[in-house]
């Protein structure tokens, strides 16, 4: 007997019976017998035979290549310590920083990362007893230190919506904006343009993609918020053109 | 029980309340959740008079390290009473009722969180309660379940809550300060909805079997109630956009 009590994209809380049967249980759905159930507030998905659930709020769980944004807590012998937001602190070891053969005694670790400072690593393992490593050499400009600009946190599991198909709605606010930003797969984004007010703009844009991934037509939202405000910005003097977006762009 | 005013009736003789109930009816209840800002999770539940916030942080790494479980998550909770939810003003700080309190929730809600996703950490569940009214217990179960649920930490079920008693003689749900104070007995009941498991069952006062286990299945009733208004509330906030959005 294959039943399935749910469609695609349906919103569940936990302790909602999703299927009865054969089916695998993917993220956010645990299983009680031959029946499954939602383990977290979130939205179904259904491919073939898989019923899980993407969570809408929750902690970041690494994986292995994950790029992550993370902040330095604390500067050992040889050793950082980072926090990129997940429910275990992140080990960072000099040799996964610097090429070649580096002596401890004779470098200042604070002179490569200081405590605050701002870098863009990858998770280069994240084992059984939660021990989470990174890596930054080879990651664009070596890993920062990233100076400047501000920092965002959404819900990791709204990344990719952020990202959009094909880098889609990023790009979109990049370039309206005009600034810089960094996504990192933790839910962290770094956001630093030339005038404080874009700036403030595409921060704006970003939490309301987190506040609102859930809906649908989210893009041209996006772009109908920017351009008005753009369009604003430019009443007011702050900004000399609206950018326009090229054919195609943000769609 | 105690110094109850002479020729006080709980029940008039039309089978109504103090405060105008039916005898199996819950007290108004509202719920919302994702109201505090800084917090992972948080619900805010207002039952009858009850008025209590809850906040949930974590999964974080535990310090000191010898409280952390290396296969699973730990539990913490605070239940606090703020000093102006009473009429007498209450002592702040944790007492011999808060803790126990605490502790209890803690049972009750340890049993629904799936712990060994998340080894040696810890998740915070911080309980307030700014006005109180009776049966802060099961309204704070029931607020942390939410706060819970909004910070997305993997749950094989909510945990519903909620009490009934013994009032002039008789059976009732979901007691009130007067007839928690003059009534017979109150019994608090948690309940994990989809498996029908007892997470919180206590007793205080007198009954007989028979009226336990009248009260066990009214309370019951009442939780099953109050489950469907959790997942409501938890929809809500999600839908609430969605119709902002006008989709």
């Amino acid at each position: 007997m294959k039943k399935i009590f749910v469609k695609n994209r349906d919103l569940v809380v936990p302790g909602t019976l999703l299927a009865q049967g054969p089916f695998k249980n993917g993220r956010g759905t645990f299983k009680e017998g031959n029946r499954l159930y939602s383990s977290v507030v979130g939205l179904v998905r259904v491919s073939n035979g898989t019923v899980s659930v993407v969570p809408l709020e929750g902690p970041y769980i690494p994986e292995v290549g994950d790029t992550v944004i993370g902040k330095i807590v604390d500067v050992k012998f040889s050793n950082w310590i980072v926090d990129i937001g997940a429910p275990y602190q992140a080990g960072l070891r000099v040799q996964d920083v610097i090429e070649g053969r580096v002596d401890v005694l004779k470098t200042d670790l604070r002179k490569i990362f200081d405590i605050g400072d701002i870098i863009y690593a990858k998770v280069k393992a994240f084992n059984e007893i939660n021990q989470i490593d990174l890596i930054t050499k080879g990651m664009p400009f070596n890993g920062g230190p990233l100076k400047g600009g501000q920092l965002v946190e959404i819900t990791p599991s709204k990344v990719p919506r952020l990202i959009g198909k094909g880098g889609s709605m990023i790009n979109m606010i990049k370039n309206l904006t005009g600034t810089r930003i960094i996504v990192g797969q933790n839910g962290w984004v770094w956001v630093s343009g030339r005038k404080e007010e874009l700036e403030k703009l595409a921060i704006e844009a970003i939490l309301k993609v987190n506040r609102e991934s859930h809906t649908q037509g989210l893009t041209d939202r996006v772009r109908e918020m920017l351009v008005k405000r753009l369009n604003e910005l430019k009443e007011q003097g702050i900004i000399e053109e609206v950018p326009q977006l090229e054919e195609g762009e943000g769609q | 029980m105690m110094g109850k005013p002479e020729g006080l009736k709980l029940i008039d003789e039309n089978g109504y309340r103090l405060d105008g109930r039916k005898k199996y009816e819950l007290r108004k209840i509202k719920m919302e959740v994702g109201v505090l800002k800084s917090a992972d999770g948080s619900a805010y539940v207002e039952w009858g008079k009850n008025k209590i916030m809850a906040a949930v942080y974590g999964p974080r790494e535990i310090h000191p390290k010898h409280l952390q479980k290396p296969d699973r998550a730990i539990l913490r909770v605070r239940y606090n009473m703020a000093p102006f939810s009473v009429e007498e003003r209450k002592k702040p700080g944790p007492d011999r009722r808060s803790v126990e309190i605490s502790k209890v929730i803690r049972g009750a809600l340890e049993p629904a969180v799936i712990l060994e996703l998340f080894p040696r950490t810890s998740i915070d569940i911080f309980i307030e309660v700014l006005q109180a009214d009776a049966g802060t217990r099961v309204a704070g179960i029931t607020a942390a379940s939410l706060a819970l649920a909004d910070a997305g930490i993997p749950m094989k079920d909510l945990v519903a809550a909620c009490a009934a008693g013994k009032i002039d003689g008789e059976i009732a749900l979901d007691l009130n300060k007067e007839e928690d104070n003059y009534g017979e007995a109150d019994v608090p009941v948690a309940i994990m909805p989809i498996k029908n498991d007892i997470t919180l069952l206590q007793m205080d006062g007198y009954l007989t079997k028979e009226e336990f286990l009248e009260a066990v299945k009214l309370a019951i009733k009442g939780a099953k109630a109050v489950y469907q208004k959790q997942r409501e509330a938890l929809r809500e906030k999600y839908l609430k956009i969605v119709e902002e959005v006008g989709e």
